[in-house]
């Protein structure tokens, strides 16, 4: 009994940066209505560029976020100026491929990139109380992950201001659900389109460097990224950030679910199932709200 | 003041306007009237950036607003309340009415523009902490038209604000059009309720085919034949 429920716990920890992951791409998604498949890509980088930014200044990994977030945030307004942009105002059609293709061809040049510069090696950072575990009742916590868990829940809520108090955040939501109807109301929808790129960037870069504080980087995690932050997506809809940070909880508990119930081999299936299961009963799809 | 000379637009392979070519005065009211697919809609989307003029000019106060892009045309105050309300529906009514006050020049007088919304429409003071799409469709169109005064244009263009609204709001939504115009503000009307929107305008166009093929005062269309003919039905005879 003890042992699920230390893997729920574990579960729910890990499901904290599935959520992160996931409003990120939900916010690029629901806003451009673009799906970017190199979101795990950014979330890849993000995790070196804490890794290196701790290994070179040898700052504590969690104050690294105070350099990845702003500088997340510029390359995301770089991204979308040179490639996205190109592609939000095209017809769906044309807009859905292009998109894809600039995506997954983003994603393999980064992908290549991180392996050419910093090899295929999986690398993480060590913090001062990187082994410290607190026990309640014969579960154990480990804090490092429990403080990744608290700072993701705490840029989901600054998400949440952002989009509902600031004005240009107010922008951004209007761009979303009628971009001719926010330009009538004179709002310059290409900046609100770029600041909720910025966004989704820096989410990804924040996430990356929590991945890479509680977990580990190497190249080739972002495809796996996408995909779970995809899964939270069809799970809980775009309606609502905290929606999509739950959303991320359920994913991981259910993870650990399947793998206590099925053996670990099968702690991918839940995701996958909960997918299909998702997409089948709401054919409305990834777009129903 | 709006000049619109020899103006052709439309959307992809289709020409929707053809030759249009009309002035609206300060302060003036105008109606533009026609069939369906006769090029009004399409009009009024070019005069608010949405569509690009293919030929022709729009002037506005003495600018091209050729290279203008639709957000800019906002603060120059020359504000469009597109057919449908295009409101953001999740949002609440003083968000909406809070984002048309979004150009930098309407933020500053922001309360004012609140004072004047709720002063003209009472009953969206009531109702400005709830969803937009949770209020019925003629209350929605006056969130529309309180979001356009946001921008505090000097001339506001409607494309069809009577569409699918009960009678007796059609006729609050017309006579707050009335009151806008007493506050100095143009208006470029859009209406297929014709006996209405000629009783209100100074003068009007008619469009048929993407040309303006009809032009006099309110009044006179009102009584020309073949505009009662063809717009009034039979009965009107």
């Amino acid at each position: 009994m003890s042992v699920l429920a230390q893997q729920l716990v574990l579960g729910l920890l890990l499901g904290g940066l599935y959520g992160l992951a996931a409003a990120g791409l939900g916010l690029v998604f629901g806003v451009l209505k673009v799906l970017n498949v190199a979101h795990g890509e950014l979330i890849m980088l993000g995790g070196y560029g804490a890794f290196w930014i701790v290994t070179i200044t040898g700052l504590d990994p969690f104050s690294a976020l105070g350099l990845v977030i702003p500088l997340s945030l510029l390359l995301g307004a770089v991204l979308y100026v040179c490639l996205f942009g190109f592609v939000v105002r095209a017809d769906e059609e044309t807009r859905v491929k292009n998109s894809l293709l600039i995506g997954f061809g983003l994603a393999l040049a980064l992908h290549a990139t991180a392996v050419r510069l910093w090899t295929a090696d999986e690398r993480s950072v060590p913090t001062p109380f990187g082994g410290v575990v607190w026990s309640v009742g014969g579960i154990s916590f480990p804090v490092v992950r429990l403080v990744s868990l608290t700072i993701a829940f705490a840029l989901i809520g600054a998400l949440h201001l952002i989009l509902t108090r600031w004005r240009w955040g107010k922008a951004v939501r209007a761009a979303a659900e009628d971009w001719q109807a926010a330009l009538l109301t004179g709002i310059d929808v290409r900046r609100a389109y770029i600041l909720a790129f910025a966004l989704g960037t820096a989410l990804a870069g924040a996430a990356g460097t929590l991945v890479t504080i509680g977990y580990s980087v190497s190249p080739s995690i972002g495809l796996e990224w996408t995909l779970k932050a995809l899964i939270v997506i069809v799970l809980s809809g775009l309606g609502s950030t905290f929606g999509i940070f739950v959303g991320g909880l359920v994913l991981g508990v259910a993870e650990a679910l399947s793998a206590f119930v099925f053996g670990g081999p099968y702690r991918e299936i839940a995701g996958l199932v909960i997918f299909v299961v998702v997409l089948v009963a709401r054919s409305r799809g990834l777009f129903g709200r | 003041m709006l000049e619109i000379q020899g103006l052709e637009a439309g959307y992809g392979e289709a020409r929707a306007v053809a030759d249009v070519t009309l002035t609206v005065g300060p302060g003036e009211i105008v109606a533009l009237l026609g069939s369906n697919g006769a090029g009004k809609s399409t009009t009024l989307n070019a005069v608010a950036g949405l569509v690009r003029a293919r030929a022709g000019t729009i002037r506005w106060e003495g600018e091209d607003l050729a290279r203008v892009s639709a957000h800019r045309i906002v603060e120059r105050g020359l504000v469009l309340v597109p057919e449908g309300r295009r409101l953001f529906g999740t949002m609440t009514v003083e968000e909406n009415l809070e984002l048309g006050a979004f150009a930098p020049r309407a933020r500053a007088v922001r309360a004012d523009g609140f004072d004047r919304v709720y002063t003209l429409f009472p009953v969206l003071r009531d109702r400005r902490q709830q969803a937009v799409r949770a209020l019925s469709g003629g209350q929605q169109q006056m969130v529309a038209v309180g979001r356009a005064l946001m921008s505090h244009p000097r001339l506001l263009m409607l494309d069809e604000p009577s569409l699918g609204i009960a009678p007796r709001l059609v006729t609050a939504i017309l006579d707050a059009l009335v009151a806008i115009n007493r506050l100095g503000v143009g208006i470029l009307l859009v209406e297929q309720n014709v006996p209405a929107a000629l009783s209100l305008a100074h003068r009007a166009y008619v469009m048929e085919g993407g040309r303006i093929v009809r032009t006099g005062s309110g009044a006179d269309l009102l009584a020309d034949p073949d505009v009662r003919q063809a717009y009034l039905g039979p009965l009107a005879r």
